[in-house]
């Protein structure tokens, strides 16, 4: 029988690429993930037909609220083939079944995965009272517990960016993190020690942001050593406001850039944060260490003196291969004497930063350093040897004079061609971008409690992160010497 | 127009869209969903269902599917499979099946859609993109540049 082809030309077209794109489409839901994605290949049209069914999709749980859900959250989008990327919000109290949105996304090459959970942290109330706040600690510690959030996230072996916020990953769970992960973010986290270890942490790791995350210690762990070994690729460390149990060690063998901001100098435990400090209990001794932290009142013998005495917080680092460094500390309880033990922790830190080339050190840094009634701290030996450039913050409100033997300490070590920048504009940024927000609320999907959409961009590649570009004032260069 | 044989089965009468006449059962072209709302809206009535965008040969073959497919219950599903991927392999090469699977979209057939697809996928399955294109006649319009570009960023898939 004479074979018929639109459009003539015999075996010479492209039948393929002409059929329809929901035939099309079919034929790829055939094709497992890799031959899939091979196909993006073969020619522009194949390119643009592959990034056309896969999906962004934002879930708020939120509206979820008081309904049975129990396996039949997902069953509206089995047939979406491809989620690129996948946002769950949640700002509410119950039990909410993420271990089917993850079953859900493991089939479905996630590339960029948020979580953005609401709890524990924002539970405490400044209005509580100490008990109640205690109180409170324990449930929420205890609830973690029983919830080693977010299973089986190690399943998903595509997932490159994982923004998890509010998310109590629990201590006694080695959970491991997606083993091909590139860029990590956590906000308001608990983490254990274990999450980060040399075994745990993604080879393929490149950039880590610690936001307002405490990191924990096993309770049952073998050795209680807090070493957060990072792996080989990861170039980039942001810890902001992050509380690390005492002696901590971090190390990455190839991190170009660190920034430690807004690192607290008498421990952040959310309990202590808000105890008003009443001079008349005379010595109070603030141990974020313990777990809960406990406040320790012991009769002083200089009553109206009031001594905090803290376990040294800074983490000793190790990153030979640094390039940029970023220190900003947030020091409350300033006009107090600061307890000794601290300043050693911080010159180890520095000792840490020995290979940066560019150093920016706050004010705050500068003034525990100047702070110290410790002789000690001038005679050791510069901790960096390779500078070319220290910006250092002043605050003009408090006059701007830095003790020559800092000057010295900092810059003795480095080339005479290192430049000595004071800066009073000097501003610290984590550069944290949430890699897909939500996207604005539109009024024809109120009462739709799913969203999914297409991204107009999708078939271009972006950056999920901004990039690390931070704009430094203009400044007066002061050659120090 | 409607013939009824001896044993009271109702006949419907398609043509394909080079004048190509098919008598066929009505429950082998119910099979198709575009055909069975045709008949339930009474388009069979008058005269014979016009297809025009399926040629006779292909609907030729669509009809084999379908009587294959009506006649035989599920229990037989051992002995449909091994009939199935007969019917793929007579279906010559991967023009025949592109048609094909054109012809089971348009007439809406799931079971055939699925088969056509299945086999066009393990046509591609683990062929280097260079000879699913010569396989497809499919052009290459990437400059270099461009191809290690889309290769880097999935990466994960030529690994």
């Amino acid at each position: 029988m004479e074979k018929e082809r639109n459009g003539g030309g015999g075996g010479e077209e492209d039948r393929l690429s002409q059929l329809p794109e929901e035939i099309f489409l079919h034929i790829l839901s055939f094709l497992d993930d890799k031959s899939q994605f091979r196909t993006c290949l073969l020619s522009k049209q194949w390119l643009k037909r592959c990034s056309s069914f896969v999906k962004d999709m934002c879930i708020d749980a939120t509206r979820y609220e008081g309904r049975s859900l129990n396996g039949k959250l997902m069953d509206p989008f089995n047939e979406i083939l491809k989620i690129r990327r996948f946002r769950l919000t949640r700002k509410a109290t119950r039990v909410f079944p993420i271990d089917e949105v993850i079953h859900f996304l493991i089939d479905r090459h996630v590339d960029c995965l948020v979580l953005d959970y609401v709890e524990y942290f924002l539970v405490i109330d400044s209005d509580l009272t100490m008990e109640k706040k205690y109180y409170y600690w324990m449930a929420n510690n205890h609830l973690a517990f029983f919830k080693p959030i977010p299973p089986r996230l190690s399943m998903l072996r595509y997932l490159k960016t994982l923004h998890l916020k509010g998310i109590n990953l629990d201590v006694s769970y080695a959970g491991d993190l997606p083993p091909n992960l590139r860029s990590l973010a956590m906000v308001k986290c608990k983490i254990p020690v274990t999450t980060l270890s040399r075994r745990t942490c993604p080879k393929s790791l490149n950039e880590l942001w610690l936001v307002e995350c405490e990191i924990v210690v096993s309770r049952y762990a073998a050795l209680p050593d807090a070493k957060l070994e990072l792996g080989p690729r990861l170039a980039k460390l942001i810890i902001e406001s992050t509380k690390f149990p005492s002696d901590t060690q971090i190390s990455a063998p190839n991190l170009e850039i660190f920034k430690l901001l807004k690192h607290s100098i008498h421990g952040n435990s959310p309990l202590v944060q808000h105890v008003q400090l009443d001079a008349s209990l005379g010595f109070v001794a603030i141990d974020p260490n313990k777990h809960p932290p406990f406040l320790d009142c012991v009769p002083s013998k200089n009553p109206g003196l009031l001594e905090h005495s803290i376990h040294g917080n800074f983490p000793l680092v190790d990153f030979p291969s640094l390039k940029h460094a970023e220190l900003d500390a947030s020091l409350d309880l300033v006009d107090h004497p600061l307890h000794p033990s601290k300043y050693p922790c911080l010159l180890k830190l520095l000792q840490g930063l020995h290979n940066a080339k560019f150093v920016s050190l706050s004010s705050t840094i500068i003034k525990v350093l100047s702070m110290s009634t410790n002789v000690e701290v001038y005679d050791q030996s510069s901790p960096f040897t390779s500078l070319e450039s220290l910006r250092l913050g002043v605050n003009p409100e408090e006059g701007s004079s830095i003790p020559t033997k800092i000057m010295t300490y900092l810059l003795g070590g480095s080339p005479s061609s290192a430049t000595c920048y004071f800066d009073p504009l000097l501003v610290f940024n984590c550069d944290i971008t949430d890699p897909f927000p939500p996207p604005p609320p539109a009024a024809t999907d109120y009462l739709d409690p799913l969203l999914v959409f297409d991204d107009p961009s999708s078939s271009s590649v972006e950056e999920p992160f901004t990039s690390f570009v931070r704009v430094l004032p203009v400044s007066p260069s002061v050659r120090s010497e | 127009m409607s013939i009824t044989t001896e044993n009271n089965e109702k006949m419907i009468t398609l043509m394909s869209s080079d004048g190509e006449e098919f008598v066929v059962e009505e429950a082998v072209a119910a099979q198709s969903q575009t055909i069975k709302h045709l008949i339930e809206d009474g388009c069979s009535t008058e005269g014979s269902i016009p297809l025009p965008n399926v040629t006779g040969r292909v609907l030729s073959e669509v009809i084999q599917y379908c009587k294959k497919h009506s006649s035989s219950d599920d229990k037989e599903e051992k002995e449909l499979e091994a009939w199935d991927a007969e019917f793929v392999k007579a279906a010559d090469d991967h023009v025949a099946l592109t048609d094909l699977m054109m012809a089971a979209n348009f007439l809406d057939i799931k079971g055939l859609l699925d088969l056509v697809a299945q086999t066009l996928a393990n046509m591609i399955t683990g062929k280097s993109p260079e000879e699913v294109r010569r396989m497809w006649n499919i052009k290459n319009d990437f400059t270099p540049e461009e191809a290690e570009k889309v290769r880097k960023e999935n990466q994960w898939a030529f690994e």
